[in-house]
This record gives structure tokens, sequence and C-alpha cells, in this order.
């Protein structure tokens, strides 16, 4: 039960920020949810056809950017707001006084 | 009738010195300031003659034998490029203020007395031309003690306006007489070992002394000359007469003083450390000029650093003018030609920066009452085009290009570099860093903040006075953005003054 | 034929701007900026336009240079824009200041000698100062002082810098050393540099005041300080000039320079993180200028033919899009009066041009395929590519996901969607529509028209397109770095909650760390050291006093407390003493 009682939270915590437009009108959310999800797994699934003329090596990998795309902005976004965040970050008063 | 050209160096000091008497009988009204207007005019156009005959003869210098005395008797007055430059410097900037003086001293200064100060106005630019265009030790001395006693009177004129402007004074008073005391003390010394007076004899017989550099009566006359110079040309820390003399004088006599009186102890500096001792003496066999460097470089940052923290705009002005003086006295103690030459520009480009600068702050004076920095807040919504002189004025302290002051710059920090003294470039570019501080100051107030009291109702300034201001500051863009003339004439004057060939 | 710069219409035209009012003033602002770029294309190609300086030194006020077409264009162009967005606003100076600046900049690109590039380039500093400041807020004012110290600085350590060149060059006994090929230092002249005199650190002193200018951490916090505190306007004018003329300067003077390749990388990667924690709007896109110019930077360093025309052609598609952003910015701050994150969201209900601009300006920025980002930053990544720098390319491709992040979706979706505030503002005025708008059609048209600003870069190629953007695979590989970068923001939304934070800075340094030594260190040693000072001139009445008293007060400073009498006469007695002393013992 614990673990339904997870992902109910990670879920809920993905729908905080969208509550605001679901109450208005939650046929588009959805709507672009389900589009973009679409796309996302069309695009990746390209690289099937494609030949990506590769300089490195991994860069010819089938579903490369996809997959570095997404990770690269996790890490960045993760490393900005737990370590760099952690040294840097004052209240936005800081240099008023 | 008298040969105006043949006599022309005479001239220049004669004509005013009659003009300055005769200016006690012209009574009230606008007499007074129309004769001086006259006599300034007449001057000016006669240093405009006479740099341009010594332009046209191509002769080194000129040399002019008063009542046809030889030289080792009388009195030799001796124009040569480099005091050519600064008669310029002086007469013009006294046509210019004197022209301006009119509603200024109107407003600041008894009626009763205006004839006393015009006459005393014109004896003391007498005396620093004077100083500037004689060849004899002993007469730049007298007409140092003219032009001093006659500026410590009209710094007391403030009184009017300010009763503090007498105590600033006596205080100058006391200071300068200290120092022309030491230079008097410099020079009988010199004609101990010499016999001679003039100038170009003292350097003579000086060079033929076998033990020059070990010769105790020469060393105490130069430290005494250094050190009375020193005071004299306000070079920190021995600067302390100035400030106050600065922010009490009378608008008009703020403004000469600062385009004029320190720039003239800088040309005697000239005259007896390169001309009498020479420059092998000078900057090579003492040590001195490194100690000049560091009271230069001291002065340049905290002078600026003083600037910064001042409340009243004139008493800012005076430090930066004490931090300006850092960087011609710089430019001077390297004793390379770029070097001498950005000190030389620098007299030129100081001059008409700061000359309307404080005619600048004349106009508010005159119209708000007052030169405090809240006195300035708002007012360029009501007098733009004061406010935009000070502006620009204060674009050239910093040494923004386009401007005379990026002229002076450039030769000092390349001065600087061609003797391999890094920190003096830091110090320098540092020091206009500082400027932008000061400078700052002045126009986020002038332009920042709405307008209170007596600025609230302040009209633009009168035209008698707009127009002075905004010659000397066209001047100021001027030189910055074609400085053939200054740069040439100051790069061959400090050839001239280096031993070279000019 | 024009035989004068052309920027300098735009120069001595804001001069006139002061003195007109009402329709007068505003078809000036607009025609000013055209007739500008109507010069710029009437130069001549062999133009060469000289004037003496001191000692029969020349400068250069005309001249081609390689990127100078296309920086100039866009110089213009944007100029132009910047007036229509700005066209409603009545602040007095802030336009005049504007023109200024652009036309400064315009006039850099058309500098054939170092004096004269390094003299718009001051003038660009005191306009672009003045743009700031004319936010005319209490915080503007603080952050223009601040601003202008910065440049000033900048100013200084690059005029250092050209002043010691020419210093060695005279001695070398060059002709004329003030011409801009002396100063390319280029791959050769600087990785191999040896110290061998005082002429040797002036590619150094160049470099570091044109990168502070470029805003390359850490001289860079002055961008993010300075740019969102300006005007609606000002902002839109400032993020155009400063960072793309170092740009142009950087690729005239240090092309393929391998320095310059890490720090672009890292100026990537350091705007996306401080976009990522910001909260301010216009704050985020000042950031996403560091990360774009980096890229910039990037291609200059690795100096091929490719990455140099890949960073001008970046260069003329971040000016638009960048200022398209602001400009969407602006409009909402002009009409909502609000700038943070938090503050904002939910416009889409009654600002629709505005946010479909923002978007626009949005997807291009992130290179969105069709867009003007797309065909230029590409240029750089395949040049990295092709060169096998592995780290730079994983970096910039790692950046370039970063960007459609941060501000690609980030900056849309906290303006104009997620939580509805309740704001209900309409859009703005016509003329900042129009600007918006105009800017919009550029973006779009550039990512699909791109010929004819590929011939205009440095080295267009005559047989045929060097660079072919639109291929399937690298559309394919864009599409899903986008996308899936996209995928990451909205799985992340919940950590990305904006908070009412700023992040510290290299500006901590001088906006705290200094102020706080002065305080507590610096001063006290003056303050004993004045103290000393009394005791030695026998001032003890004075001495106990300031002993007693509280030191809060700044005039109690004894160091720059007029001297009394007495003590000017010790000081003067010394003065003499150490000269006798010097003179005896030397």
């Amino acid at each position: 039960m614990s673990d339904h009682d997870n992902d109910t939270g990670i879920i809920a915590k993905l729908r905080a920020p969208w509550q605001s437009m679901l109450d208005e009108s939650p046929k588009a959310v959805r709507t672009f949810w389900v589009v973009s999800l679409v796309l996302l797994l069309l695009i990746a699934f390209a690289d099937i056809f494609v030949h990506h003329h590769e300089h490195f090596g991994i860069d010819g990998t089938p579903g490369f950017y996809s997959l570095y795309g997404l990770g690269a902005c996790v890490v960045m976004v993760l490393g900005s707001k737990f370590v760099v965040a952690l040294v840097l970050k004052r209240k936005d008063t800081y240099y008023d006084d | 009738m008298i040969d105006i050209q043949a006599n022309l160096p005479a001239l220049i000091v004669v004509i005013p010195l009659l003009g300055g008497v005769l200016a006690t009988f012209t009574g009230r009204g606008i007499l007074p300031w129309a004769w001086a207007s006259l006599v300034t005019g007449a001057t000016f156009a006669l240093t405009l003659r006479m740099m341009a005959t010594l332009l046209q003869s191509g002769a080194p210098y000129i040399s002019y034998e008063l009542g046809n005395w030889p030289r080792w008797w009388g009195i030799e007055y001796r124009v040569d490029l480099l005091n050519a430059f600064i008669l310029l410097v002086v007469a013009g900037v006294g046509f210019i203020t004197t022209l301006y003086a009119r509603e200024s001293v109107n407003d600041e200064i008894a009626k009763d007395r205006h004839h006393v100060f015009y006459a005393v106005w014109i004896l003391a630019i007498t005396g620093l031309l004077g100083i500037t265009i004689t060849g004899d030790a002993f007469n730049v001395y007298v007409l140092l003690e003219i032009s001093s006693l006659t500026v410590y009177a009209l710094i007391a004129m403030g009184k009017d306006r300010d009763r503090r402007a007498l105590t600033a004074s006596l205080r100058y008073l006391i200071l300068g007489s200290v120092g022309a005391s030491f230079i008097l003390l410099g020079i009988g010394y010199l004609m101990m070992v010499t016999g001679t007076l003039n100038m170009e004899d003292m350097h003579n017989q000086l060079m033929r002394l076998a033990n020059l550099d070990t010769n105790r009566t020469v060393l105490v006359a130069f430290a005494f000359l250094l050190v009375g110079l020193s005071i004299k040309m306000a070079l920190y820390p021995l600067h302390m007469w100035l400030p106050k003399a600065y922010t009490y004088a009378p608008s008009a006599v703020s403004a000469l003083l600062a385009a004029t009186a320190t720039k003239v102890g800088v040309y005697m500096a000239f005259r007896f450390l390169f001309g009498i001792f020479g420059v092998g003496f000078s900057f090579y066999a003492m040590p001195s000029h490194l100690i000049l460097l560091a009271m230069a470089s001291l002065g340049i940052v905290f002078s600026s650093l003083a600037a910064i923290r001042q409340n009243n705009a004139k008493s800012l002005l005076a430090y930066s003018s004490v931090g300006q003086i850092g960087y011609i006295v710089a430019g001077f103690s390297l004793a390379n030609p770029d070097g001498v030459a950005g000190s030389i520009v620098h007299i030129f480009n100081h001059a008409v920066t700061k000359g309307g600068m404080f005619l600048a702050l004349g106009a508010v004076a005159y119209r708000v009452g007052g030169t405090d920095i809240s006195h300035l807040r708002g007012l360029a919504k009501r007098m733009p085009l004061t406010c935009g002189a000070l502006a620009l004025g204060g674009l050239g302290l910093i040494g923004m290009p386009l401007t005379a002051g990026f002229i002076s710059k450039w030769y000092l920090v390349k001065g600087a570099m061609g003797s391999g003294m890094w920190g003096l470039v830091v110090v320098v570019l540092f020091g206009s860093l500082l400027a932008l501080v000061y400078v700052w100051k002045l126009i986020e107030a002038m332009y920042f903040g709405e307008p209170t009291g007596r600025s609230a109702e302040a009209k633009e300034a009168p035209l008698s006075m707009l127009i002075p201001i905004w010659i000397l500051v066209a001047l100021s863009i001027y030189f910055g953005v074609d400085a053939t003339f200054t740069g040439e004439t100051a790069t061959r004057a400090a050839a001239g003054l280096l031993g070279g060939t000019p | 034929m024009i035989e004068f710069p052309p920027g300098l219409i735009l120069v001595l035209g804001a001069l006139l701007l002061p003195f007109v009012k009402g329709p007068v003033r505003g078809a000036l602002s607009l025609l000013l900026p055209l007739a500008t770029l109507v010069a710029v294309w009437l130069v001549p190609d062999d133009a060469n336009v000289t004037v003496s300086f001191l000692q029969g030194m020349e400068m250069t006020l005309v001249k081609w240079n390689r990127p100078t077409a296309v920086f100039a264009t866009i110089f213009s162009l944007m100029a132009f824009g910047g007036a229509l967005f700005a066209l409603n606003q009545n602040r007095k100076v802030e336009l005049p200041a504007a023109f200024v600046y652009a036309g400064s900049a315009v006039c850099v690109t058309f500098a054939g000698d170092i004096l004269s590039l390094f003299i718009f380039w001051e003038l660009m500093a005191v306009g672009s100062s003045i743009v700031v400041w004319s936010g005319n807020t209490e915080a503007s004012g603080r952050a223009g002082l601040r601003y202008a110290a910065v440049h000033f600085l900048g100013g200084a350590v690059m005029m250092a810098g050209i002043l010691a060149h020419v210093f060695a060059l005279n001695a070398g006994g060059v002709e004329n050393p003030l011409l801009l090929d002396y100063f390319a230092f280029g791959p050769g002249g600087f990785d191999a540099l040896s110290f061998n005199g005082p002429g040797d650190i002036a590619p150094f002193l160049i470099l570091i005041g044109i990168l502070i200018n470029a805003a390359t951490p850490p001289f860079g916090s002055w961008l993010a300080d300075a740019y969102p505190e300006a005007s609606e306007s000002g902002t839109v004018f400032l993020s155009a000039f400063t960072t793309k003329t170092s740009v142009y300067v950087l690729m005239i003077l240090f092309a393929g320079t391998e320095l310059l390749i890490y720090a672009g990388m890292m100026m990537a990667v350091y705007g996306i993180v401080y976009a990522i924690l910001e909260n301010d709007m216009r704050r985020i896109l000042a950031y996403s200028i560091v990360n774009q110019v980096g890229f910039m930077v990037c291609g200059i360093g690795i100096g091929t033919e490719m990455a140099l025309n890949g960073a001008a052609a970046h260069a003329f598609a971040h000016i638009i899009y960048k200022a398209l952003l602001l400009m969407s910015a602006g409009s909402v701050l002009y009409m909502t009066g609000k700038r943070k994150c938090t503050d904002l969201g939910g416009l889409y209900h009654t600002m629709p041009i505005t946010m479909w601009c923002g978007i626009i300006g949005a997807l291009a920025i992130s290179a969105f395929p069709w867009t003007s980002g797309f065909i230029s930053k590409s240029m750089i990544s395949q040049a990295a590519a092709d060169n096998h720098l592995f780290a730079a390319w994983m970096v910039l491709t790692a950046a370039s996901a970063g960007v459609f992040l941060h501000a690609g979706i980030k900056f849309p979706w906290f303006v104009f969607f997620q939580k509805d505030r309740g704001l209900r503002p309409p859009d703005p005025p016509w003329n900042m529509r129009a600007a918006m708008i105009f800017f919009a059609v550029l973006c779009v048209a550039l990512g699909v028209w791109y010929e004819p600003l590929y011939a205009i870069l440095p080295f267009p190629n005559v047989n045929g397109p060097l660079y072919e953007p639109y291929t399937v695979s690298h559309v394919v590989s864009q599409l899903q770095l986008l996308l899936w970068s996209g995928l990451a923001f909205f799985l992340l939304l919940p950590v990305l909650k904006r908070t009412l934070t700023i992040t510290l800075d290299f500006d901590w340094f001088y906006r705290r760390f200094v102020p706080v030594l002065w305080r507590s260190v610096l001063k006290p040693v003056v303050t004993v050291f004045g103290w000393s000072r009394d005791v030695f001139f026998i001032e003890s009445k004075r001495f106990a006093g300031a002993m007693t008293r509280a030191d809060t007060e700044a005039a109690r400073i004894p160091l720059f407390r007029e001297w009394s009498l007495g003590s000017a006469m010790v000081l003067i007695t010394f003065f003499l003493f150490v000269f006798l002393v010097v003179g005896y013992t030397h």
C-alpha cells in the first residue's frame, strides 16, 4: 500500500503546478500531454530511419540526442537547485539594506 | 610709439601691471569690470601674438633684456615654447574668467569694493604671467610674492558670502608664505654657489661645478626649493591650503586659481628642476623624483577619495584639483618625453576643464545661493546648460575619450610604461575610476531627484556667464577631438626641457 | 558615397532628439536608425577614411572588416526595433543615450584602428550607463554606478593593454602602430606568448578588457545586476550592443585563441545555472544573454571559417530574438508593473500577442528548426564537431538543451501560464505590439530564408553555400534534444518552483565584501593611523575626543580631516628633512 501512496505522492507533486490550468480547462492540458508524449516517442524512434553522421562515436547511437537532452537537463537542474543554491542562494532583499 | 612686436615680452607684463594699478581709479558700476576685461583681453591678444611670433621665428626661444641691461646684471625675459604655452593658458583663462566675473562679482562682493577687486585681480594675473615669462630667479620670487599677496586678498574677498573665506585666506597666507620663503632660501643658496640670478647662467655655473652631486649648498637649495614648490603646486600632502581656499573664494577667483595658480607653480618646478639643476641632477643623481612620484601617486588616490566624500561641490572640485596636480607631477617626475609632454598637456587640459567647471558652479551659486550637493539636486531641470557643462567637464576629469582629459591620460600612461612604472599605470587608471565616482556624485545630484528650495525656482544662468563657461567646456572637448596643437606643442616643449632639440 | 562613419548619424542625431517633441521626435527616432542602415550599405567596398591623431599616428574611421557587414546591419536594425518599442515612452534622456550607444556600436564595427575602436567603445559605456540609469529608480541609480564603474575599469585595463602594445610597436619602429592588423593576436600571436617584456602583457590586458564587456564570469556579474534595473525599453537596447560588440572585437582580435573555447563553455553553463535559480523574469533573460554569448565566444575560440561564420550569424540572430524576448517581458512589466515570476502567471488570457511573440522568441533562442537560432547556432556546434572538440561539443549540446529549459519554456510558462494570478491586463500599446511582431517575423523569416544572412557572413563562400542547416539528420537530432529537455522541464517542475531569492555572484565582492572589509578592517586601521598622527602632532585633546567617540560617522576618519596649521608645519618640516636626508645619503 505504501508503494501506492508514494505513487500518488509523486503524481500529486507533478500535478500541482498544473492545477490552476486544470481547473480552467482540463481538456486542453490533457491534449497537450497526449500530443507531447506521442511526439516525444515518434521523434526518439525516428533515429531508426535517420542516419546521423557521427563525429565522436556516441552521437551516432540511436536516441542519443533524446537521452542526452533529458539527462543534461536533469543534471543541470538538480545541480543548480541542490548544489549551487546551497552556497549562493539568498533572500531577494539581501542587498537592500 | 612703442614697437609692440619688439617689446612683446615686456608688454605682456607691463600692460596688466599698469592696468591693474589704474583699475583702482575706475570707481563704481560697470567700469571696473569693463576696464579689467579690456586689460586682460589685450594681454591675451599679446600672448597669442607671442606664441605666433615664436612659432614663426622657428628659434628655440626669444630673449628680451629689460631696459637693455645685459642679462647677468639686469632681468631677462625669455620665452620658449613651454612658457609661451603656459602664458597662453594663464592669459586666456584670465580673460575668459574676467568676462564671466561681472554678474558673479556683483552678486558676491560689496559694490564699493569692485574697483579694488578688479585691481587686485589684474595684478594677480600679472604676477602669474611674470613668473612664467621671466628668466631671472630672483624676479620669480618677487612676482611670486605679487601673485601670492593678491591671491590671499582675492580669497579673503569671499567673506561677503561666507566668513570662512577669511580663515581660509589666512591659512593660505601662512602656508604660502612658508612656501615662498623656502623658495627664496633656495634661490639664495643657489646664488651663493653660482654668483648669479639669471637662470641660464645659474645652470651653466652649476654644470661647471666638479662636485655638483655632493655640494651641500646645492643640496640644501634643492631641498628647500622642492618643498617650497610642492607647497605652491599643492602637491599632496602639502596641499593643505588649497581645499578651503578654493571652496570659500569668490566663484570667479576659484576658477582662476584652479586653472592657473597651481599650474604656474608646476611651471616653476619645470624651470628649476629641468632648467637650473638640469635633468641629470634632478632626476638621475637625486632619487628625489621617486619621492615626488610617491607623493603624486598618494595624492591621486587620497585626494580623489577625499573628493568623493565632500558635500560641497566646490570642495569636491578642489580635492579633485589636488589629485590632478598629482597627475601633472607624476608626469614630469618620469623625466621621459611622453611623461613630461603629458604633464604639460595636462596643465592646459585641466585648466580649461576645471576652470569651466568652477565657472559653472559659480553660476549655480549665483542662481541658487550655494554649491552644496543638496543645492545641485534636480538642478538639471532648471539650469540644463549649466549642468550640462558641469557634466561634460566631469567626463573630462574622468579622462573619457573625446575629452581633453583622455589625451593627458594617453601621454601619462604611455610615459609611465616607457619608464616601466607599472604601478603608476595602475594608479593613473585607478584614479580615473575614482574620478568617475565623484563626478557621478555630481551628475546623480543634478539629474536625479527633484529640486527643492531655491533650486526649484532657479532660472538658467545669464548669457554673460553661460558663454564663458561654454567656451572653456567647448575647448576641453575640442582639444580632446583634435589634440594636434596641444599635443605637438607639449611634445616639443618636453623635448626642449629634456635637452633634446625642440 | 559615404565618407564618414555611418554610426555618427545615430550619435549626432541623438543630440537633436532632446530639442524636438511629439510626432517630430517620433518620426526622427524611427528615421535615424533607418538612415544609418542605408548609410551602412552605401559605404563603398574600398572605403578608407582616416584622420590624424597625435604625432602623425592615423585613425581609420571607416573600413570594412570581415564581420563588419553582419554587425553593422543588425546594430542599425536593432536601433530601429528598439526605437519603435520605445516610441510611446517619454523619458527625456533614455532614447538619445540609447542612440549614442547604438551609434557608437556601429562606429566600432567600422573602426580600422584600435584607437577609434576604443573611443567608440568608451562612448558606448557612457551611453549605456545613462540608459541603465534612466530606469529612474533608486535601484537603477545604484546599479548604473556599478555598471559604469565596471565598464570604465574594463576600459582602463583595455587602454593599458593598447598603450603597452603601441609602445612595443613604436619601439619596433612600426609606421602606424594603431592599425587593427597589429592587434589581431589570433592563435599564433597569443597562445605562443613568451614574457620577454612589458609589451607581452598587452594581449592579456586587452583580452580582459573585452571579456569584461562580454560578461564572461567572473567579470560578468554586471550584466545581470544592471540590465533588469533599466526601464522596459532600456533593457531591450542594452541586451543588444555591449556583449555583441565584444563578440565583434574578439572576432577581429582573438579569433582562434584556444582560451576562448573554455571561456565560452563556462559562460554557456553559468548562464543556465543562474537562470534556473532566478525569479526575476528579465534577469532570467539577462543570464541567458551570457549563455548565448558563450556560444559565440566558443565559436571564436574554435576560429575556423565556419565557427566564425557561426558566431557572427548567431550574434545577428541572437540580437533579434533576445530583443524580442525582452520586449515581451518589458510589455508584461509595462502592463502589470510586476517583474517576479512568483507574482506573474496566467497572462495568456488577455495578452495573446505578447504571449505569442514571447513564445516565438523562446523557440528561436532554443534553436528550434525554422527559427533564426537554428540556422546560426548549429554552425558553431558543427564547427566544434568538425574539429573533434569533444568536450566543447558536449557542453554546447547540453547548453542548447538547457537554453530550451530555462529560457525556452521557463520564461513563457511562468509568465503566461502556470498559476493564474488573476491579472487581466490587455496587450501593450500599438507601437510595442508592432515592434514585437516585426522582430517575431524576422525570427521566423531568418529561419526559413537564411541565404541573405549567410551571404554577408565574414567568410561567404562564392562556390555555393558553406553550410546547409536543414538536413534530416540535423533537424531530427535537434528536435530530439529539445523535446526531451522539455520533458525534463515538466518532470522537474516541482523542483523548479520559484522562490523569492537571488543568487550571489561576483558582484558580491564589490557590493558586500569590500564595504564590509572597509568597515571592519581598513577603516579602523586608517583611523588608528590618523590617531597616531594626532598623537605625533601633539593634539592630545582631539585625540582623547576621538578615542572616546564612536567612529561611525564617516567624517571622523582622520586621514581625510582638515589638517591643523600646526601639524601642517610639522609635515612641511618633515618633508624638508626627507629631501635633505635623501640628498645627503644618495
